[in-house]
């Protein structure tokens, strides 16, 4: 008997270390071009200049432990359980380390470790959000020791509403009713949006957009946009953004802050009610701009810093701009309510137009926060739905000098991709998707397009 | 025409990004479109929309997209029944189905004379005279939006029996525009005995600050009766349609629950 036990035990533990070397061999040793960085939702934090610093974000089996500890437990069939004394006001501070895994920052180095960094200082500023019954409200910033570089990030990353400068020197919050930077190194918040304009502050210029409105039995929110959609210029020196405050017959314009002048005046001024949208900057003087008038079709324009507008002719039935690059990039789609191709385009010097990529999609795109293009411009990556299975993501990494393609339709786990970023002009961070009862578990991974580890 | 709880699709993603400033509640009164409000209102100028959970998009008219949702993310059309609506959009991605957090189209002013904003919220059926669900419980897992409560006119719901008073609170308070919390002119408690048809006006509830309206119980009924409750909410500054309820049930409710043959929403509790 003892010696049938221990022939049992000897069978047991081969299969162990085969199962184990199946398993890690599929995880780590021969992924080609894979690391797998575990299953977590690894989310980059802004840091630039080749740092990248991710958190690891709630998954979905946190947020419903969240939400039950918050309130009742949500049954299949959808009926609420209150139970009794329950604790509504828990913050994300005390559950973050108790009933969720703790908030922690790594660094992604360039040998593909990551790295728990350490939280050199947390500290609170004021914040633009209010919560009902508070005076004012808080936002809790947490600065990041990144080899001697200051890194800051919120406590609640997964709602970030820090906008980083490309130099990661200083950083934007914003909100209807104004513009704060709060530098690197700082600890307080500057109000660079002026309080009034043409001598009427925010609330009185909301009560004439709300008459108008009302005047013309227009219906729905008299919304004023002090500042809205805040973008950096890529030499730090500027931010565009859209107002309203001076459109009070409805319709919007873009505006130009100058970091040196700490002036700003408009770019691109309202004519007749139309709203205007910024997509980007193409480089260090001219950005892509695109305009709307209700019940019409979206045109295109390249504006430079002087105010200089000159109309971008994009081809197609519902041309969209999907993602813009400093380097003169422009990606787009020609029809955007079919999404079924891919195009980029570099503008020149001069505005002229040479088309760089031109695909047709067997499939749908589908387009998620991320920048399209690497930092350096010599790539492309992105996501569609291929026809034969629409639930599923193909991911398409186009080198845009040689037009040389890799689709990738899992990673090597055989999970669904969800989404990506770019890490460097090599590299993707790409999130993975499996569902376990019902809900997500996304895990990262690292991908290099050279193939090798490093 | 209301319904008080969703399916348990919990942790929605955010429609927009940024979290946007909520202009508009669920069940609101107000003085303009529906009544009490259908769906959420939130700040927006001409960005990007998001799914917020798995599942197919199906445009409907030429504004709108009518988003079924998977709510067990098994990629299987059928065998769910709850719609996520997008109003107003000046752009829609193709039909087809998107992964929580893709992009499924652009807000805007379209469908009317409207201004910008994004009007949205989750559904049971897929046409326009929907039961339209309360959607502040998918984001009780933030601290945006007051986890969630801005999204609704009437928040969550306690009923205490420990302290000896059997008490219930409710948070009530309106979104005006431009964001502005508003508190009801009045709050009114009805209540009955479980199997009984009429109400009894319990009068006005006891504020205790912080939007919170408390009402206790104690001395109402004998110990071990179940009861039923409900709480009529009135917004100022209307001359119609000014009330709504908690919870809510139906579109331009009458105020007196006894006076229709429509059967009222209410929650139930037993006296200790």
């Amino acid at each position: 008997m003892r010696k049938m036990n221990r022939k049992v035990y000897y069978i047991l533990a081969v299969v162990l270390v085969i199962v184990s070397l199946f398993v890690a061999s599929r995880l780590f040793a021969t992924n080609g071009p894979w690391i797998y960085m575990g299953r977590e939702d690894y989310r980059l934090v802004p840091s630039g200049n080749g740092n990248f610093v991710v958190f690891n974000a709630l998954q979905d089996i946190d947020a419903r432990k969240i939400m039950e500890a918050r309130s009742g437990i949500m049954t299949d069939s959808g009926v609420e359980i209150i139970p009794e004394g329950r604790n509504v006001n828990i913050t994300f501070e005390e559950m973050r380390g108790k009933i969720i895994p703790a908030l922690k920052f790594y660094e992604i180095t360039l040998k593909n470790m990551i790295v728990e960094l350490s939280k050199k200082e947390t500290f609170e500023i004021p914040s633009p959000w209010k919560n009902r019954g508070q005076a004012e409200g808080k936002l809790k910033i947490i600065r990041l020791d990144l080899n001697g570089k200051s890194v800051l990030s919120e406590d609640e990353p997964e709602f970030l509403q820090l906008i980083c400068s490309p130099d990661v020197t200083k950083y934007l919050i914003w909100d209807e009713r104004g513009l704060w930077v709060l530098g690197v190194d700082k600890n307080d918040l500057v109000k660079i949006s002026t309080d009034t304009y043409n001598g009427k502050t925010y609330d009185e210029l909301s009560a004439e957009l709300l008459k108008y409105f009302r005047s013309k039995e227009i219906e729905g929110p008299a919304t004023l946009w002090w500042n809205d959609n805040p973008i950096f210029s890529p030499d730090n020196s500027k931010i565009i953004y859209e107002t309203n405050r001076d459109c009070m017959t409805g319709g919007s314009s873009i505006w130009i802050y100058d970091f040196t002048t700490k002036e700003e005046h408009p770019l691109v001024k309202n004519e007749s009610g139309e709203y205007y949208r910024c997509d980007g900057w193409i480089d260090v003087t001219h950005i892509i701009v695109h305009r709307y008038y209700q019940n019409d079709k979206v045109s295109y324009f390249i504006v430079d810093i002087s105010g200089h507008i000159e109309y971008l002719n994009i081809e197609g039935k519902q041309p969209v701009v999907l993602s813009v690059s400093d380097q003169g990039l422009i990606a787009y789609t020609s029809n955007y309510s079919e999404s079924r191709d891919i195009m980029v385009i570099k503008l020149g010097q001069d505005n002229s137009i040479t088309e760089l990529y031109n695909r047709t999609i067997v499939g749908m795109l589908r387009t998620y926060d991320s920048k399209l293009m690497s930092p350096d411009g010599t790539r492309i990556a992105y996501l569609y739905a291929p026809d034969k299975d629409e639930t599923s993501q193909n991911l398409v990494v186009a080198d845009l000098r040689s037009g040389k393609e890799t689709i990738i339709e899992r990673v090597p786990t055989k999970e669904t991709i969800y989404n990506f970023s770019w890490l460097d002009d090599n590299r993707l961070l790409i999130h993975a998707d499996k569902v376990t009862n019902g809900m997500h578990e996304v895990s990262s991974w690292i991908y290099n397009i050279e193939g090798g580890q490093s | 025409m209301f319904e008080n709880v969703p399916p348990a699709t919990l942790n929605w993603a955010c429609p927009l990004s940024n979290w946007p400033t909520v202009t508009s509640g669920w069940n609101t009164p107000r003085g303009v479109g529906t009544n009490p409000h259908r769906g959420v209102d939130l700040s927006a100028n001409y960005v990007p929309i998001y799914a917020v959970w798995n599942g197919w998009l199906i445009r409907v008219e030429n504004y709108t997209i009518r988003f079924q949702i998977d709510i067990n993310n098994d990629g299987i059309k059928n065998d769910s029944v709850y719609y996520c609506y997008y109003y107003h959009l000046s752009a829609r991605s193709s039909e087809g189905y998107y992964t929580k957090g893709a992009q499924i189209g652009t807000s805007g002013n379209e469908g009317g004379a409207y201004a910008p904003h994004l009007h949205f919220g989750g559904a049971i059926t897929d046409s326009y005279g929907t039961r339209w669900y309360r959607n502040e419980i998918n984001y009780r897992w933030i601290s945006y939006w007051c986890n969630g409560e801005d999204l609704d006119s009437f928040k969550q719901v306690n009923w205490n029996w420990d302290n000896g008073l059997n008490t219930t609170q409710i948070t009530i308070y309106f979104m005006d525009d431009p964001y502005t919390y508003i508190s009801p002119s009045e709050v009114e408690i009805f209540h009955r005995k479980a199997g009984t048809s009429t109400w009894t006006d319990g009068g006005s509830m006891y504020y205790k600050g912080n939007y919170i309206y408390e009402y206790y119980f104690y001395g109402k009924y004998p110990a071990g009766t179940s009861i039923n409750w409900l709480v009529r909410i009135k917004r100022s500054g209307l001359s119609v349609y000014s009330y709504c309820w908690a919870p809510a049930k139906y579109d331009q409710p009458s105020p007196n629950p006894n006076s229709t043959s429509n059967p009222y929403a209410y929650y139930t509790n037993t006296i200790q």
